[in-house]
């Protein structure tokens, strides 16, 4: 099956770390590539860029609008995300588990459709 | 004689179907479709086993959900993941004897309806109604809820195993720590509600039952402290099971019954497995209290010497931990059995008024008992009145029939 792994946290934790605790984070992420390819689990994924580059669209009764923001107004954004092909969610789960924003932020796990 | 042979019959059934369930849920992977697969096996075993009972009743249930399951997958009609998730079923087909691994697969199936990805009140409905086989009105009763509750929770955690993927392995030690008391909480309930209606008809011997499964997991689980209380907890209960209705089958309160009808094998049996808990001299656990409690009561031979203020203190100590209405209400119980009656009767009426307890028998049973002991006759026949209305027909309701009546005489 195939999941997202979708990091949610606060934008202001990114913005706040030291150097050195970026550098943690992502040896954290770099951890994970390199255990999901020990694995041999096919994945992509990506780190999105802050909010204050996010484009709403929406079209209602014909009129588009195009909205600067993301969709929701809420304290923790998607910050980024894995696709995983795994065998059940308690795979997912343990490769979630190696995602550092774990500690600071969450990751929801959501399989896709049809696979 | 038709009717001994349905009985049996449909006892064979309850007996082996959560088993068989664990089985095939584990080889299909899809809880729902093995559900469907059982019961269709199960509907074909009313009619073949009429005629005559298998040797191994389980390992036929087994056999034909599996060739039901993989009809059904070969003519398109079930959704699998894979075909790949076929492969598991087809192997074992013919392989020998089915039934081998049963035991493993309820336990199994058990710990998966445990998984944290489902709701917590999803967890239960799902282990009572699939795995112990209970149906929904007894699911509903047990765990206080209404029975279209139960079947929106069933729905909802059913879609879930199968959708988001939650797999049937083998938890590994670390799962099996967070799972064990869901688990433990699932048999508890199973326990009380044999417990409670002992003389249900065709039913399986729930206690027995659950006191099987909760053996296992002790055996898997050495160290799990809750399992082990758990255990200890069921072989007081089942120890003065004989001695909790009379020859009449009238139901016997505890305080009154004859405590030479009680296993004594049994009961050392739980004090032994008790002591050996709290020897691990670690803060004590919800489970591990209440069997200290019970322990408390199946030590003394006579009721006389039973000790109210190590019991009143134990559950000091369980509100503590779980300040649930009916821990309460048993601390109000204990404290007023210690001669503390106005604070009992203090504490049980901060509970009035909440919506927990309008409808709650163990409040009302225990609020008649501390207003006849203040002497108010005719507020505790309304409350035992009260109480024998919330009972089913049962030995219980007719005991508290007649207290309301005695209660009633004026001193």
């Amino acid at each position: 099956m195939k999941y997202m792994l979708m990091i949610y946290e606060a934008e202001d934790i990114w913005a706040d770390k030291t150097e050195e605790e970026r550098q943690r984070t992502l040896a954290g992420h770099g951890k994970l590539s390199e255990t999901l390819t020990a694995d041999g689990v096919e994945f992509s994924g990506a780190r999105l860029m802050p909010t204050a580059t996010s484009t709403s669209l929406r079209r209602r009764n014909g009129k588009r609008q195009v909205i600067d923001g993301p969709f929701a107004e809420t304290k923790e954004h998607l910050a980024g995300f894995y696709i995983v092909d795994c065998e059940s969610l308690d795979d997912a789960i343990r490769y979630a588990e190696l995602i550092p924003n774990c500690s600071t932020g969450t990751v929801e796990i959501r399989p896709l459709a049809g696979h | 004689m038709p009717d001994d042979r349905n009985i049996l019959l449909e006892r064979s059934l309850r007996a082996v179907y959560g088993r068989a369930l664990g089985v095939v849920a584990r080889l299909s992977g899809d809880l729902d479709a093995a559900e469907d697969a059982v019961q269709y096996a199960a509907e074909q075993a009313v009619k073949a086993w009429k005629a005559e009972l298998p040797d191994s009743p389980a390992a036929w249930l087994i056999r034909v959900a599996r060739n039901h399951l993989i009809d059904r997958a070969r003519r398109g009609q079930l959704h699998m993941r894979s075909m790949a998730q076929l492969q598991p079923l087809v192997e074992e087909t013919g392989s020998h004897d089915a039934t081998s691994g049963t035991e493993d697969g309820l336990l199994q199936l058990i710990l998966v309806c445990a998984h944290p990805a489902l709701a917590l009140e999803a967890q239960l409905v799902l282990i009572l109604r699939v795995v112990l086989g209970f149906d929904v009105s007894a699911a509903a009763r047990a765990l206080l809820l209404s029975e279209d509750a139960v079947k929106k929770r069933l729905v909802r955690a059913k879609t879930m195993i199968r959708d988001a993927g939650i797999p049937f392995s083998q938890p590994t030690i670390q799962e099996y720590d967070t799972r064990m008391p869901m688990a433990c909480d699932a048999l508890y309930l199973m326990f009380n509600e044999g417990y409670s209606r002992p003389t249900a008809d065709s039913s399986i011997n729930l206690c027995a039952e659950a006191m099987r499964l909760t053996r296992q997991l002790a055996s898997l689980e050495r160290d799990n402290r809750d399992v082990r209380s758990l255990l200890a907890l069921m072989l007081f209960g089942a120890g003065r099971l004989s001695a909790r209705y009379d020859a009449n089958g009238a139901f016997v309160p505890l305080d009154r019954q004859d405590r030479n009808l009680w296993d004594q094998g049994l009961i050392r049996e739980g004090l032994a497995i008790l002591d050996s808990v709290f020897q691990r001299r670690l803060p004590p656990t919800s489970l591990q209290l209440q069997a200290a409690i019970s322990a408390c009561h199946c030590r003394e031979r006579e009721v006389a010497q039973t000790d109210w203020a190590e019991i009143a203190a134990l559950y000091e100590r369980l509100e503590r931990l779980d300040p649930s209405p009916v821990v309460r209400i048993n601390r109000a119980a204990a404290l007023a059995r210690q001669g503390q009656v106005e604070e009992a009767a203090a504490r049980l009426d901060a509970l009035a008024g909440q919506s927990a307890v309008r409808n709650y028998l163990p409040y009302y049973t225990a609020r008649g008992f501390i207003l006849e002991l203040q002497g108010r006759v005719h507020e505790a026949r309304t409350a035992y009145s009260k109480a024998a209305t919330l009972i089913e027909e049962s030995p219980e309701r007719r005991f508290l029939e007649d207290k309301a009546l005695i209660a009633s005489v004026p001193e």
